[in-house]
């Protein structure tokens, strides 16, 4: 599906991606990788928005520059915060679904149907700058999914979503999978792409670090604390429900409505909030899952790329 | 092909669409009120200067119709056209539409075409209402005279709309930082200072072309020069040639805009 050979991407003189070969088939992958690693620039440079600089890639068998034509089998979600004053959803996906040939009345429909799975119709006619973080990130994945593509590219599709969002984004994109279709899911977060059970790909400082299975990578993780930030008005409840319900490493109390927690699953955690939340009516205002997990496999794998470490089970 | 037609007609339908609101609308029409404003002020000055003086500024009317429609034309295509491609980037959008098969080219197209409706739409109400003004106080001719050269007009300002659009459109894919300056100096310095020179690159520019056709479907439009203005740009060639050379510069523009869209890598994120 997806074929790189030694492709290096430079900006002028700063490396965007450092010499990566992949050969990827159909399936679910997460690109996984700290800000900045070169997972936005790997990205593009698949769907033919940037020429490598040096090697080859190919999208479906063919090199994907100047070839827009392979974009037809292709939905992709970027990170970036669009800004359409006064367009509605509804009127932004049909005018998107448009620009792969469909007719107005076709691509409405489409536009109309893509929405409603992302969980959108209620607000379809409101301008899109009326909406949360969260809608506009519903309204970015229905664009991408509208023309009912093969493969769909997903950069920070959680970003700004709530427990809940994400709860139903991850069963989203685990249905997607599950229905034959191949996802590339990018996210500086682990848990995240964990929940989604892809195989892994770790990318740092534009390198190609490491590739497996979410069982070689958590082999991997082992040892390496995860931390959340959680904001509560209950913030002392909800330390003691969830601390009954899983193993914590531990907590810290950073403010009075805020609270640090570590732990070595993180899923889990999730799990257990959703359950307080929606069990114990504890409201939980924020959550926030910081780098630091990311930031120790990275390391290990540093250490590993340098031979500092003998190799690991995923290299 | 087909997609960038659909794509370019979806873009112009999308992009008239989100116009219509009420600030887009009143400064449209605020843009295509300027010129009967400033004609009618200066009709009603000289209906009331005593002398010579009215028929001084009658003999400049047609001029200044031209003058003024052509001044707000050009300043909503600096407007509508030069940000083709820096406008879809500031807005985050162009990864969204680049994404699309034929998407570039589609959303080039399409944008270019919203440009030249909106402006020749601007250039057109002015225009009109001119006409009316001047028609008033018959400072046209007959009747029949000034909606002949209103017909006129309307065409030479469709052709203007449909070549400068497609100049300022390529430059807004070739500057991406500061489009509009360099499409305003581009008016300036090239359509306005080099259509004028008294040498052969004169013919370079769209100005020289439009002004020639004018002086062959409007007749002489400035009182005792034409004399003089011969002598230094020699009478105009035949009507077709005009028009060929516009096709032309606007056809070759549209081609290297569309090339460098393609192949041109932006970049929109500040992600790596």
């Amino acid at each position: 599906m997806i074929k790189l050979d030694k492709v290096t991407k430079l900006y002028k003189t700063v490396i965007g991606v450092n010499e990566i070969s992949l050969d990827l088939q159909p399936g679910t992958y997460g690109l996984l990788g700290p800000n900045g690693s070169g997972k936005t620039t790997l990205i593009n440079l698949i769907l033919g928005q940037l020429n490598p600089t040096l090697g080859s890639v190919e999208l479906f068998g063919k090199n994907p520059f100047k070839r827009s034509g392979l974009l037809r089998q292709v939905g992709h979600c970027p990170a970036l915060e669009i800004s359409y004053p006064r367009v509605t959803s509804l009127q932004w996906v049909t005018y998107m679904v448009q620009m792969h040939g469909f007719g107005y009345a076709a691509a409405k429909k489409r536009a109309g149907e893509a929405l409603e799975r992302v969980k959108l119709t209620h607000v379809v006619n409101r301008p899109m700058s009326e909406y949360s973080l969260g809608m506009r990130q519903r309204a970015k994945l229905a664009q991408a999914i509208a023309h009912d593509p093969q493969l769909l590219i997903l950069d920070e599709p959680f970003n700004g979503l709530d427990p809940v969002g994400r709860f139903e984004m991850t069963e989203f994109l685990k249905d997607w999978g599950a229905n034959g279709k191949s996802l590339i899911l990018a996210s500086h977060i682990l848990h995240e792409v964990e929940a989604v059970q892809p195989s892994f790909l770790l990318i740092y400082g534009g390198r190609l670090m490491a590739s497996g299975s979410p069982e070689e990578v958590r082999r991997i993780l082992a040892n390496s604390p995860n931390t959340l930030v959680i904001k509560s008005p209950q913030v002392a409840k909800l330390a003691s429900l969830l601390s009954q319900r899983c193993a914590l490493g531990s907590i810290n109390f950073t403010a009075d409505d805020e609270m640090e927690v570590e732990t070595l699953s993180a899923n889990e955690v999730y799990r257990a909030l959703l359950e307080i939340a929606a069990k114990e009516g504890v409201p939980i205002n924020e959550l926030n899952s910081t780098d630091e997990s990311l930031q120790s496999l990275f390391a290990t794998l540093m250490k590993i790329h340098r031979g500092e470490l003998q190799k690991g089970a995923i290299l | 092909m087909k997609n960038w037609i659909m794509g370019a007609l979806a873009t112009v339908r999308f992009e008239l669409h989100r116009s219509f609101n009420i600030q887009r609308i009143v400064s449209m029409v605020l843009l295509s009120l300027v010129p009967p404003g400033i004609l009618w002020l200066l009709l009603f000055g000289a209906s009331r200067a005593p002398g010579n003086a009215a028929d001084n500024v009658l003999a400049y009317v047609l001029f200044t119709i031209i003058f003024l429609v052509a001044l707000v034309c050009l300043l909503s295509l600096l407007l509508w056209a030069t940000p083709v491609v820096a406008g879809e980037l500031e807005g985050k959008t162009w990864a969204f539409i680049a994404m699309r098969p034929g998407g570039r080219i589609a959303n080039f197209l399409g944008k270019y075409l919203t440009s030249v409706i909106v402006s020749f739409a601007i250039a057109f109400i002015g225009l009109t209402l001119c006409t009316l003004i001047a028609n008033y106080n018959g400072s046209l001719g007959t009747d029949a005279e000034a909606w002949r050269k209103w017909s006129r007009l309307c065409l030479i300002f469709l052709m203007a709309s449909i070549a400068y659009s497609a100049v300022l459109s390529m430059i807004g894919t070739l500057f991406i930082k500061r489009a509009m300056v360099v499409g305003a100096g581009f008016l300036i310095g090239w359509e306005t200072i080099l259509s004028t020179l008294p040498a052969i690159v004169n013919r370079l520019t769209v100005s020289y072309h439009l002004r020639r056709l004018g002086e062959l479907w409007l007749g002489w439009f400035l009182p005792d020069s034409k004399i003089e203005y011969e002598m230094i740009y020699g009478p105009p060639d035949p009507a077709w040639l005009h028009v060929g050379a516009v096709a032309i510069v606007t056809a070759a523009t549209l081609l290297i805009g569309c090339y460098v869209v393609v192949n041109r890598q932006y970049i929109s994120s500040e992600d790596g």
